[in-house]
């Protein structure tokens, strides 16, 4: 189970912009290695992740396999209203993690 | 701008006795014009898979990265693009490309005008001395690009 961290500011005024921050923890094996035995190490990343705002998708990422372990991704978003800051990571076993946070705008 | 001037050459073609001839050189000029345009490397061909054959402008992409970087392993990348992000005009994509390595491309993402401002912040596995090159793509379909040369800070700094 992937440890996952999800950051964004409690109360927001309406229209302002934040920052969403987001963390998990995951090899992020690029497929481009070798094992002692000289065999290929299949990748094994998390390729891609969404974000919705209540329900709505606002920003999504593809990620390959020059994405560094651990990865931390930061985006902005606009203060609609008060709701649900939901974000899902997907990797290339099709495992979803996912994180959600509170968002009070006014 | 290429179809006045193409018409100035067709108009110029029309005066000229060896009007095949001229359409010749007509050809050659504008695919040379198209490939100055395209101002990418021909082996990229995930690029053109990403953007297409659009001309590349300069301007608007903003790509934060150290001088000389600490960890090549991973690497802080920042991209900003100026945009007013609203429904008729805003970033819709914003490509990282890393040409050389064994997949080119490291990262797509898709903005919409509920991002507020087309910003990204994320940690990629870099090569010195390789190109980092950043497309953004437009709601209008104008690509932006801008282009970086990673350095690795000398072993032992810092």
């Amino acid at each position: 189970m992937a440890a996952t961290r999800l950051n964004v500011p409690r109360q927001v005024a309406t229209g302002e912009i934040f920052t969403v921050k987001t963390l998990i923890s995951h090899v992020m094996e690029s497929g481009e290695r070798r094992d002692s035995n000289g065999k290929p190490i299949p990748r094994m990343i998390v390729n891609k992740v969404v974000c919705r705002y209540n329900d709505r998708v606002v920003f999504e990422a593809d990620w390959h396999g020059g994405i560094a372990a651990n990865p931390y991704l930061a985006f902005d978003l606009r203060a609609r209203e008060s709701g649900v800051i939901e974000v899902a990571w997907i990797d290339d076993d099709g495992r979803t993690y996912s994180e959600r946070a509170e968002i009070r705008v006014g | 701008m290429q179809k006045q001037q193409l018409q100035t050459w067709t108009r110029r073609g029309t005066m000229a006795a060896g009007g095949l001839a001229v359409a010749g050189v007509i050809a050659s000029r504008l695919r040379l014009r198209a490939q100055q345009n395209s101002n990418l490397p021909s082996d990229i061909e995930a690029a053109r898979q990403l953007v297409g054959d659009r001309p590349l402008q300069h301007g608007r992409v903003h790509l934060e990265l150290a001088e000389a970087v600490e960890n090549t392993r991973a690497v802080p990348l920042a991209v900003r693009v100026d945009s007013p992000m609203t429904e008729a005009d805003h970033v819709a994509a914003v490509h990282v490309l890393m040409p050389g390595a064994a997949d080119p491309v490291i990262a797509s993402y898709r903005f919409t005008p509920d991002c507020g401002r087309a910003f990204v912040d994320f940690r990629a596995r870099l090569t010195d001395g390789a190109a980092l090159i950043v497309l953004a793509v437009m709601s209008d379909g104008n690509v932006y690009k801008t282009e970086r040369t990673v350095v690795a800070a000398p072993a032992g700094d810092g």
